[in-house]
């Protein structure tokens, strides 16, 4: 059953769209991770112009986000203060993004920035993961694994306008989330993620908040960067396409809880090594969609 | 079944019409069994049926234009900039048809001379390729550029060459599929149906095809372009509403 996409501008196999949803929303359930990083590079292999796959990723996050953060509401695990630091830092940083993101549209260059952006990232994030998930695999191996220094101190710690934010027990410079927030914001708007998986990490070894917090304090930003970002691509680069939004959020929503249950069956390292290997499959296959000499150097792309 | 039906009684309508008009000179009859195409949220493309009837063919040769609204169309190159390769070169070709069908008995050039061919603004070799000021190419060939444009648009299905895709029937009726593909732009499209003797053509009919966009798909392209805040704001809360219903249907 085919339906037609009205943003996109082509038909598509609704059981396709249904099933990546439903996939990569397992993905997110098994591994607590938002799934915007593979959802974006998948939905440009199906053939969805790149810069819709973005705008339209962007506010499926929101509807992810929203469903996520309750959970940690719940459990009194948002620092609401440093999330909005990071959010000013956010807003600013995606509004940034999306003006960028309409230049390089005109300039004809998006496609190749996108791509460019994803293979950057996904090759770092699954370098990491997969050293990572060894590592831990080594060490459940060997008994009294060392422990290291919780904090450090060094010069990010000498910047002005400090500021103590009680939740996550910690005195530092508003200036360091805002600029995490403002950095995570541009690629929010240009990659079309919530951007969690370069958030969390900089929380964490960054900005030294206790893992408890990290989580939810990191949902609560994106939803309203990613409703920033929806609401900007819809106005300036007409990208948003709630048609499939809807359908990959409808896959996403079962695809998340059955993960869920899935994750706490299962052995973390392994399946960390496993979504780490897929994330360089992604990347390795992006490397070479810009490397390969294209069939047919020439394009065509209807303006107006 | 429905449409074989309707095939045959059109034909027999047409060989009535002909063998009427058999009296008077040249004459060319020519309809399509729809006039409107509807991109509903279904829309996987459709076939149109043409037919007609013209007066005595033994020779003659039939050619069918069918063209689309006129838009702005970016051709660009790409070139190998530090192993990646990357859109360097861009030609905004301006006032083209965003749809070019040809379909024939034979050939274009065979049918007709490049002067007739050129005079009748028949072929993919007599379309206007005309520049805008932002385009921004190298020195070069610009046969490069018109010889792209026509194989990038072949390979979307919005402008083709078919000949041989007429079939005439006993000299005096034909018939032939237009194919609609399913990322056809709206508008209005004109269908041009040529009646070649010796070269020449001798009689023309033109007839319009409306394409729409309707139903829930083309309210949401609507409401997306004309009032882009306003969508973009609904965006946000179906999202918000759609989250928030999934982990109050799965909170256990």
């Amino acid at each position: 059953m085919y339906v037609y996409l009205p943003i996109a501008e082509l038909s598509m196999n609704i059981f396709t769209i249904i099933g990546l949803g439903g996939a990569v929303g397992m993905l997110s359930g098994i591994f607590g991770v938002g799934g915007g990083f593979l959802m974006t590079p998948l939905l440009i292999f199906l053939g969805v112009p790149a810069p819709v796959a973005v705008g339209t990723e962007a506010n499926q996050i929101v509807a992810s986000s929203v469903s996520g953060v309750l959970a940690h509401f719940r459990r009194g695990n948002v620092d609401v203060k440093m999330g909005l630091v990071l959010l000013a830092g956010g807003l600013a940083g995606s509004t940034l993004g999306v003006a960028l993101f309409a230049l390089l549209r005109q300039l004809g260059q998006i496609e190749v920035v996108i791509k460019l952006s994803f293979i950057l990232f996904l090759g770092i994030i699954g370098s990491l993961m997969l050293i990572e998930s060894g590592r831990a695999i080594m060490r459940s191996r060997q008994s009294g694994a060392r422990r290291g220094k919780l904090h450090q101190h060094n010069w990010l710690h000498g910047l002005p306008f400090k500021m103590r934010f009680r939740k996550s027990k910690l005195y530092i410079s508003a200036l360091l989330p805002f600029g995490v927030g403002a950095l995570v914001g541009v690629l929010s708007a240009i990659m079309g993620v919530g951007g969690g998986f370069i958030m969390v990490p900089a929380m964490i070894y960054l900005l030294g908040m206790p893992t408890s917090v990290v989580v939810g304090t990191s949902l609560f930003q994106i939803i309203f960067v990613t409703a920033n970002v929806t609401f900007l691509q819809s106005v300036q680069t007409q990208t948003v396409d709630i048609m499939l939004a809807g359908l990959l959020l409808l896959g996403a929503v079962i695809g998340a809880q059955l993960g869920t249950r899935i994750g706490s069956k299962l052995r973390g390292e392994q399946l960390r090594g496993l979504l780490a290997l897929l994330v360089l499959l992604v990347c390795a296959k992006l490397v070479f969609d810009v490397v390969v000499t294209p069939e047919d150097l020439f394009s065509v792309e209807f303006l107006r | 079944m429905i449409r074989a039906l309707m095939t045959s009684l059109i034909t027999a309508l047409a060989l009535l019409i002909s063998v009427s008009a058999g009296f008077a000179q040249n004459r060319l009859v020519a309809d399509l069994d729809e006039k409107e195409v509807q991109i509903t949220t279904g829309f996987t493309g459709t076939e149109l049926l043409l037919f007609g009837a013209l007066d005595r063919a033994a020779v003659d040769d039939i050619a069918i234009i069918v063209t689309g609204p006129s838009k702005t169309i970016a051709v660009r190159r790409k070139s190998n900039v530090a192993g990646i390769w990357l859109n360097t070169e861009n030609a905004n070709v301006v006032g083209l048809p965003s749809f070019y069908h040809i379909l024939s008995t034979r050939p274009l050039d065979v049918i007709a001379s490049e002067n007739t061919l050129r005079i009748n603004k028949l072929g993919f070799d007599h379309i206007p390729f005309r520049l805008d000021a932002e385009s921004d190419i190298d020195e070069g060939p610009i046969e490069d550029w018109k010889a792209a444009l026509v194989r990038n648009l072949e390979k979307t299905g919005l402008w083709s060459n078919q000949p041989g895709k007429i079939k005439v029937i006993s000299n005096v009726l034909f018939r032939t599929d237009i194919t609609i593909p399913a990322n056809i732009i709206p508008g209005d499209y004109e269908v041009r149906t040529l009646h070649f003797r010796d070269g020449a053509v001798v009689e023309e009919n033109v007839s319009t095809i409306n394409v729409v966009k309707r139903g829930l798909s083309a309210e949401i392209y609507r409401i997306a372009h004309e009032y882009a805040p306003f969508y973009g704001i609904f965006a946000i809360i179906f999202a918000v509403t759609a989250g928030w219903l999934a982990a109050v249907a799965f909170r256990r």
